[in-house]
C-alpha cells in the first residue's frame, strides 16, 4: 500500500517536474535569444560609393565633381527635387536613379528622354554597377567607385 | 532584470544543461512507471542522444565554432523529447532513431566545422540544382511503396530505405538561396514593359514557373501534398526575404492557390485527404479512421496530460511517424504540446537572429531559408495533426521517427550554424 502510494507520488513528482523542466529550457533560452537579438541590429546596409564626374557639359558643373551615394535611393535629374542636381540640356527632369541592394548598387533609367548609358551602352533594365563603371547622362560621363574597392572585384 | 553576460560557448553549455533536462527526467518517468531500472537497455537509446548532443557541443568548442549559442540546445531539447516519445511509442524502434540522430549530429558538425565555406554551396548551386533534380527523376524511375499507400516515396540503398524528398528539401534551399542572392537586383526595379504591359522580369518568372511546375510534379505524379505544400512554402519566404516586393510574392501565391483548387477537382487522392478533413464522421472505421483517433486521443489528455506511459496514443495508427504532436499531446497535455510549440519558435526565432545579423547575402538567404523550411514543417504537421488542415505526410523535425527527416534536420542546422560561424568570423576581421 505504501509502497504503491510511493510510486504514485514519484510518478506525480517527475510529472511535474518534467512540465517544469520544459518551460524552465524556454524561459533561459528566451533570455538568452533576448540578449544575441539586442546585439543584431538590423540596419539598412548601405554600401560606400561615390559618383565622380568625369566629363562635364557645356555648363553646369565641372569635371572633378564628386558626390557620395547616401542610399538607399539616389535619384538624379534636372529638377531641383532630386538628390543629385545636374544643370544639363540632354538631362531629363527626372532621369535616372541609383538603390543600395545589400552590398550592391543598381542603376535604372526612370524614362529619361535621351536614355542613360552604362559603359556606353543603353540601360534598359536595372543594372548592377561594379568599382569604375561609367554612367552617361546626356553629355555628363560620371564614374562610379566604391569606396572601399581596391580595384579587383571580390 | 538579468544581467548574466555569458557568451558563446559556455551559454552553450549552460543552456544545454538545461535543455537535456526533459531528456532525462521523462526517462526517468517512463522508468518508474514501466517499472524498469533507469540502467535498462530500453533507455540506452535515450542516454546515446544526450551523449551524441554533449560531443557535438564538445567539438564545437574545440574547433572553436563562433557561431550562434541558442541553436543546439532548442534542437536537443526537441531530439530529447523527441527520443523520450520514440522510446514510449516503439521501444524497438527508439535504438534506430538514436542511431540516425548520431549520424544526423555527426554530419551537421561536419558542416558546421568542416573546413570549406558556404562561397562554395553558392559557387555549384546548379550543379546542386541538378542534383536535386537527378534525385527526383531516380524517385520517380525507382521509387518503392513502403507504407502500402500507393505513394512510391522511398529509394532503397545498400539495404536502407531513404526518402529523397528529405534530402530534397535541403538542395532546394542551397539552390534558392545561391539564386536569389545573385539575381535580387535583376529582379527588383521597376519592370520592362512589352505593348504597354508590365512583364515581370525573366529572373522572377522563370523559378516561379519552374517552382510551380516542379511541386506539381512532387504533388501529381508523386502525389506528396506535404513536400510539395513545403518547397512552394519555403521558396515565397525566401522570395520575399531576397525581394521585400509582396505583391510578386502575392502573384506566386494566387498561381499555387489556383493549381491547388485545380488538384481538389483532378485528383481522387487530394480530395479524399480534404474531404475526411472537413467530416471525419463520414468514414470513421475506415478512411478517417486516423483522424477520429487521433481527436479522441488528444482530447484525453486534457490540460495537463495523462502522464507518459500511462495514456492509450497507440490506438492512432503511425503515432510515432504521422501523429508524434497528437501523442505528444495525450500524454504531456496542452502544458506538454504548448511548449513544445514554444521550443520550435525558439529554435526558428533564433535562426531568423543568425539571418538578421548576417551581412552577406547569400549567408542571410541561406539561413532564412533553414528556419521557414523548419518552421513551416512543424506548422504543416502540428496543423495536421490538430486539424488546422488536412494532414500531409511531412515529419515534425527532430522528434516524428524516421531516420531521413533526422539527418536532413541536422543537416540544415548544420547549415545554420555554419552561416552564424562564417558572419562571426568576418564581422571580427571587419
Amino acid at each position: 500500500m505504501t509502497a504503491l502510494a510511493g510510486t504514485e507520488a514519484m510518478i506525480l513528482a517527475l510529472r511535474v517536474g518534467f512540465a517544469a523542466s520544459l518551460y524552465l529550457f524556454v524561459a533561459v533560452a528566451i533570455i538568452a535569444l533576448r540578449q544575441s537579438l539586442a546585439t543584431a541590429s538590423p540596419v539598412v546596409r548601405i554600401a560606400p560609393a561615390r559618383l565622380l564626374l568625369v566629363r562635364a557639359g557645356s555648363v553646369g558643373d565641372e569635371a572633378g565633381r564628386a558626390v557620395t551615394l547616401a542610399g538607399p535611393s539616389v535619384t538624379i535629374g534636372r529638377s531641383p527635387t532630386n538628390d543629385i542636381v545636374v544643370r544639363d540640356d540632354g538631362v531629363s527632369a527626372r532621369h535616372a536613379r541609383l538603390e543600395s541592394h545589400g552590398d550592391r548598387w543598381v542603376l535604372a533609367d526612370v524614362g529619361s528622354r535621351n536614355g542613360t548609358r552604362l559603359n556606353g551602352r543603353a540601360v534598359n533594365g536595372p543594372a548592377p554597377l561594379s568599382h569604375g563603371d561609367e554612367i552617361g547622362l546626356g553629355e555628363l560621363l560620371w564614374r562610379f567607385e566604391i569606396a572601399t574597392a581596391t580595384g579587383a572585384k571580390r | 532584470m538579468v544581467t548574466w553576460r555569458m557568451r558563446g560557448r559556455w551559454l552553450e553549455a549552460l543552456l544545454l544543461a538545461v535543455a537535456l533536462l526533459p531528456l532525462f527526467l521523462g526517462t526517468a518517468l517512463l522508468a518508474v512507471t514501466w517499472e524498469r531500472a533507469l540502467g535498462d537497455a530500453r533507455f540506452w537509446p535515450a542516454y546515446a542522444v544526450a551523449t551524441a548532443v554533449g560531443v557535438v557541443h564538445l567539438a564545437l568548442v574545440i574547433g572553436g565554432h563562433r557561431g550562434d549559442e541558442v541553436v543546439l540546445p532548442a534542437v536537443a531539447c526537441l531530439a530529447g523529447i523527441g527520443i523520450v516519445l520514440v522510446t514510449r511509442l516503439v521501444p524497438d524502434a527508439a535504438l534506430r532513431q538514436s542511431a540516425w540522430l548520431a549520424l544526423g549530429a555527426i554530419a551537421a558538425l561536419v558542416v558546421a566545422c568542416g573546413p570549406w565555406d558556404t562561397r562554395r554551396l553558392e559557387r555549384f548551386k546548379y550543379a546542386v540544382l541538378v542534383a536535386g533534380i537527378g534525385l527526383v527523376a531516380v524517385t520517380l524511375v525507382a521509387g518503392r511503396d513502403l507504407n502500402g499507400s500507393g505513394d512510391r516515396l522511398w529509394l532503397g540503398l545498400f539495404g536502407y530505405v531513404f526518402q529523397p524528398s528529405e534530402l530534397l528539401k535541403v538542395l532546394l534551399v542551397v539552390f534558392l538561396a545561391g539564386y536569389l542572392s545573385e539575381k535580387r537586383e535583376v529582379i527588383l526595379v521597376a519592370p520592362a514593359r512589352v505593348g504597354g504591359l508590365p512583364v515581370p522580369p525573366l529572373a522572377y518568372l522563370v523559378p516561379v514557373v519552374a517552382m510551380w511546375g516542379g511541386c506539381l510534379v512532387v504533388l501529381v505524379v508523386q502525389r506528396d501534398l506535404g513536400s510539395a505544400l513545403l518547397f512552394y512554402g519555403t521558396f515565397l519566404a525566401m522570395l520575399y526575404v531576397a525581394i521585400g516586393r509582396v505583391h510578386y510574392v502575392l502573384a506566386s501565391l494566387a498561381v499555387f492557390g489556383m493549381a491547388a483548387v485545380a488538384c481538389y477537382f483532378l485528383f481522387a487522392h487530394v480530395r479524399l485527404r480534404v474531404e475526411v478533413w472537413l467530416d471525419p464522421w463520414i468514414d470513421p472505421q475506415g478512411r478517417s479512421y486516423q483522424i477520429v483517433q487521433a481527436m479522441y486521443s488528444m482530447a484525453s489528455g486534457g490540460l495537463a496530460g495523462r502522464g507518459l506511459a500511462n495514456g492509450y496514443p497507440l490506438y492512432v495508427p503511425a503515432a510515432h511517424t504521422d501523429y508524434p504532436f497528437v501523442a505528444f499531446a495525450e500524454e504531456a497535455g496542452l502544458v506538454g504540446s504548448l511548449a513544445l510549440l514554444l521550443m520550435y519558435a525558439i529554435l526558428v526565432v533564433a535562426g531568423l537572429g543568425v539571418a538578421l545579423r548576417a551581412r552577406d547575402p547569400y549567408r542571410q538567404l541561406l539561413a532564412t531559408g533553414v528556419v521557414a523550411l523548419i518552421g513551416f514543417q512543424v506548422v504543416t504537421i502540428i496543423g495536421g495533426n490538430v486539424r488546422l488542415m488536412p494532414l500531409t505526410g511531412v515529419t515534425l523535425p527532430f522528434v516524428s521517427y524516421g531516420g531521413s527527416s533526422m539527418l536532413a534536420s541536422w543537416l540544415m542546422v548544420g547549415l545554420l550554424l555554419r552561416a552564424s560561424h562564417e558572419e562571426a568570423v568576418a564581422a571580427a576581421r571587419a
